[in-house]
């Protein structure tokens, strides 16, 4: 994996956090793209440096790190457990961390990941569309 | 005097709300929020007419709130210092009267009251012209000049004159 | 005390943010909160329960000052009036209020005298007689 630095959790603090921002997406919808929460760079309410970025290519890894993978995982469960609806169909499964690895393994988590560069400008992923390496699976204890 | 004005505000969401009816569940929250409130820019929003656009929603560290700069658009009420407007009088006392204007209370001192009318205690005080051709008490029609605002944590008070020339009591032959 | 201190609307000192908004007439503003208000009616039993305190009073405000109750009426009044060259705040006080003659609409609003602006008496009083007439013929 190519670990370069567009990833950089630690860059120095701007208004936002300065970890890669994870928004959040509109939730269930069949016709995604015309809902105005829309995560990434699918059509919706964006602003003028959004509309910029959108159209540069994106040129960071389309791999998921892990951090990014923790973090998500861990928002994630973290608002399912505070009754957040979730996305997948249930099969018995009653901690939130294990429907959060649920979610992520169907691609159903409705977030976007704000990657910021060095230079202070960002990208946005949405989580469908980055690749989680399953290696992974087994170091967070498995299912 | 009311304005049509597009106003900003960050509102945070629990994530039970989330799903299906996000936006409306942030609609209803923002109109709960806002309507009904006054603020010393803007004046007292009366209503929200319509959502021009509800950006990304920010996920808050640690708390799972998440917060949506939402842009809609109002109407809002607004005094200005040195505007004219009409208003009714809601009460009479010797000190001069109140009066209001929807969602604004005036204050008009009997300072600003032409010399000539007069405070008359009773079952309904009111003011009166010498000849009593002109009489101002409670529910009636005046126009007033606002002189000065002061704006509270959630209201805004205004005092004003009828002192100036065609301001006062409204005869209008229509509604007479 | 409340922002600015030179605010003043005789004089149109009413902040950026205003000037460049639009500003409604009390008739305007009848028909858009009663149009809210019907809207509530039809999704719930009682919108009473619903509106704030400002909003009832203010549609008490704007139903009682009201000069044109006619929606066509009162597009009209603001399509005669933007002929002439008065800013938004102008335009709806002279809406508001209807002055009758000349002298009382520039006590009214003592802008539009103002350092020569371009209005001359006739062109006023013009003005005002077609605010009359629409009245005349709601």
């Amino acid at each position: 994996m190519a670990d370069e630095d567009y990833n950089d959790l630690d860059m120095g603090y701007e208004d936002e956090p300065p970890e890669p921002e994870i928004e959040e997406g509109a939730e269930e919808d069949v016709e995604n793209i015309n809902n105005d929460d829309l995560p990434g760079d699918t059509i919706g309410a964006e602003d003028k440096e959004e509309q910029a970025q959108v159209e540069r290519p994106r040129k960071t890894s389309k791999f998921m790190t892990k951090y990014e993978r923790a973090r998500i995982l861990g928002t994630r469960a973290l608002q399912i457990s505070m009754n957040a609806p979730v996305m997948v169909e249930l099969e018995g499964e009653t901690d939130p961390l294990e429907i959060a690895m649920k979610e992520l393994r169907e691609r159903k988590i409705p977030f976007t990941i704000r990657r910021y560069l060095p230079d202070g400008s960002y990208e946005d992923w949405g989580v469908d569309e980055l690749i989680v390496e399953d290696s992974w699976k087994r170091q967070v204890g498995g299912d | 005097m009311f304005f049509h004005i597009v106003l900003e505000r960050n509102m945070q969401l629990h994530p039970r709300h989330f799903g299906r009816n996000l936006r409306e569940n942030l609609v209803a929250k923002l109109m709960k929020d806002v309507e009904g409130t006054c603020s010393g820019q803007h004046g007292f929003v009366v209503a929200i007419t319509g959502i021009e656009n509800i950006g990304k929603g920010l996920i808050r560290d640690g708390t799972g709130f998440v917060t949506f700069p939402v842009k809609y658009q109002c109407v809002v009420f607004r005094p200005f210092k040195g505007e004219i407007l009409e208003a009714v009088v809601t009460m009479v006392n010797k000190m001069g009267f109140f009066a209001e204007a929807g969602p604004v209370q005036i204050f008009v001192s009997n300072h600003l009251i032409p010399d000539d009318m007069e405070f008359q205690s009773g079952d309904m005080p009111n003011y009166t012209t010498s000849d009593g051709s002109v009489k101002i008490q409670k529910d009636s029609e005046v126009r007033l000049k606002i002189i000065g605002t002061r704006v509270d944590a959630t209201e805004i008070f205004c005092i004003g004159t009828i002192k100036d020339d065609f301001l006062g009591v409204i005869n209008d032959p229509a509604t007479a | 005390m409340s922002g600015e201190e030179e605010e003043n609307a005789a004089e149109l000192k009413i902040g950026d943010e205003f000037l460049k908004a639009k500003c409604l007439m009390n008739c305007e503003v009848a028909l858009i909160l009663e149009h809210k208000y019907d809207q509530l009616q039809q999704m719930s039993d009682d919108p009473r329960n619903q509106v704030s305190q400002v909003f009832e009073k203010s549609l008490q405000y704007v139903k009682r000052f009201s000069r044109y109750k006619n929606p066509d009426a009162v597009k009209q009044v603001r399509e005669i009036l933007s002929r002439y060259q008065l800013t938004e705040f102008e335009l709806c006080v002279l809406g508001n209020l209807c002055p009758e003659t000349v002298e009382e609409a520039i006590a009214m609003v003592p802008s539009i005298k103002a350092k020569g602006r371009v209005h001359d008496d006739d062109a006023i009083d013009k003005m005002l007689n077609d605010l009359a007439l629409i009245k005349k013929f709601e």
